[in-house]
């Protein structure tokens, strides 16, 4: 009955490739989450997340790869919000905001004039349940390489994150460091807007971090346990999708976000309750 | 002060340094510093302090004449920028103080980890080490941030206000590891507003945009040459015995990040 109950939906709807996808993806995007959280970036990442859109749509238009479209979105949003940022009498808030804001319009109105795109709804909330194997292989090439940079910088990473003033006299190259916190936030972005759609894949790259982070009190178990609830949160959504006949995406967004919530109320918890001895 | 064989490891020669916009905030600076020495850098907010260690850590070149370094700086500012809720034990924190010396994807080795405990147990945190650093108390984060500074074995060790908001036991540890670090050889080059903390260095700097004297405690720390260190911002304790013992300037001790 049981086996019954978790081997179905895996030769169903959504099966073992849109969960294997979900795993892999999960786990790279919550790894890459703790640092975005700890590097203050979270608003960023959400700004990326939706101001990629017209490189979602352009590539549904072209019928190139969503993951590209992404990447290119993610880049031509980040050299726009640079830009703005340097409007006399603005501040940095002011010029994401008006940025995102545009590039969002600028990716609807793409939308409705362009006749290649085959669900427009698609591009905004995701299609976890259209996995091929090369978009696994994809995934998995990049979550290998996500493992890879977060392994070699990470003692660059926590040293910068930790003191911004002292790291250079540590012998940390603040600049490059820096740059390549931005570049996984890029990339795991892109990741999980291929996936989950350009509104929901914020909750793939900062829900499972920030509740392994309430929860953790070093970084090594922080990164594992983001990891973990990343993949482990996918897949849940796809069951509750499956078994709730709820929209895939929303699915797991709403898993990510539960995760989210019970853990820093966990974390509340043990905050008030008074240590002993 | 030193004879010819005396090699020193810091060398300025009338140095002029000063920020991109506006005024040399050192100017004329000759110094020589050799190893085995406490120096107390004494002077005003705005006095040159912060623009000195600036200098000794590559940030600021000299506008005009020399200064020059033979050896390693490790640096330890005055203001903390640390983050006490980020998830690292007091020894994370001190290993980052080995990351110049491997290559930026290895990891911290036995040895490298033997010295970060070495280096919290001379600062009295050895029983410590793991606890989380956001945990341990205001002086004994700064205690764990002056094991990071000296982890790495710089022989110039460079500290900006050590002291400020530490409490007692604290700072009596850290005046301990400072001379034990002067009597291993290094040079050890201390800002401070504290007379008494300039009394037990061997050498005091006092400076005011320039350098208004450079000796022995016991030449410098006069009433005369304290009220030209400090000028109008001056004001002298005398002790029992008539010694000029505290000068406080305007928010002395506190966050001046802007403090050239």
């Amino acid at each position: 009955m049981i086996a019954a109950t978790v081997l179905a939906p895996l030769g169903g709807d959504f099966g073992l490739l849109s969960a294997l996808e979900l795993v892999i993806v999960g786990g790279a995007c919550g790894a890459v989450g703790v640092w975005v959280l700890h590097f203050g970036r979270a608003i960023l990442a959400e700004s990326f997340t939706h101001a990629l859109l017209p490189g979602l749509v352009l590539a549904a238009i072209v019928g190139a790869g969503l993951l590209l479209g992404a990447v290119v979105g993610v880049i031509a949003a980040y050299g726009l919000l640079l830009l703005a940022a340097r409007a006399p009498k603005t501040s940095s808030g002011t010029a994401t905001s008006v940025s995102v804001t545009l590039l969002v319009a600028l990716g609807a109105l793409l939308a409705s004039s362009g006749n290649g795109i085959a669900s427009f709804e698609s591009l905004l909330f995701g299609n976890p349940l259209a996995a091929s194997s090369g978009d696994v292989l994809i995934a998995s090439a990049l979550a290998v390489g996500i493992a890879v940079a977060l392994t070699a910088l990470g003692g660059q990473f926590a040293a910068l994150a930790f003191d911004a003033r002292s790291a250079p006299t540590l012998g940390v190259n603040a600049g490059m460091v820096s740059a390549a916190a931005l570049a996984l936030l890029a990339v795991s972005v892109s990741v999980a807007a291929n996936v989950a759609g350009s509104l929901l894949a914020l909750a793939l790259v900062t829900g499972p971090a920030f509740g392994a982070s309430a929860v953790t009190h070093r970084l090594r178990s922080s990164l594992a346990l983001a990891t973990a609830a990343g993949s482990l949160s996918g897949v849940v959504g796809l069951y509750l999708s499956y078994y709730a006949d709820w929209p895939a995406s929303a699915s797991i967004a709403l898993v990510i976000c539960l995760w989210a919530a019970g853990a820093a109320a966990v974390a509340g918890l043990q905050a008030r309750t008074p240590r002993l001895g | 002060m030193s004879g010819d064989t005396v090699t020193s490891l810091v060398h300025a020669e009338n140095a002029t340094l000063a920020y991109d916009s506006g005024e040399p905030a050192l100017v004329d600076l000759s110094v020589e510093l050799p190893g085995s020495e406490l120096v107390v850098l004494l002077g005003p907010n705005g006095g040159g302090k912060t623009t000195f260690f600036r200098a000794l850590v590559g940030e600021l070149q000299p506008a005009h004449g020399t200064f020059e370094l033979e050896s390693a700086v490790a640096y330890l500012p005055q203001t903390d920028g640390s983050r006490i809720d980020f998830p690292v034990s007091a020894l994370d924190v001190v290993l980052m103080g080995t990351l110049s010396e491997r290559r930026f994807w290895q990891r911290a080795r036995r040895a490298e980890k033997q010295r970060a405990l070495a280096a919290l147990e001379r600062v009295g945190l050895g029983a410590s080490a793991g606890r989380t650093y956001g945990e341990l108390s205001g002086g004994q984060r700064r205690r764990v941030l002056l094991a990071r500074t000296i982890v790495g074995g710089a022989p110039v060790i460079a500290l900006d206000e050590p002291l400020a908001g530490v409490d007692p036991s604290s700072a009596e540890v850290i005046r301990a590891a400072l001379v034990s670090l002067r009597d291993e050889g290094r040079l050890v080059i201390e800002a401070s507003h504290d007379i008494e903390q300039a009394r037990s260095a061997d050498r005091v700097i006092c400076l005011n945009g320039r350098v208004v004297a450079d000796g022995a405690p016991e030449d410098v720390l006069t009433d005369a040459t304290l009220r030209e260190t400090y000028a109008a911002d001056l004001a002298v304790i005398s002790d029992a015995e008539g010694r000029p013992l505290l000068a406080t300037t305007d928010g002395c001790g506190h966050d001046h990040a802007h403090d050239a």
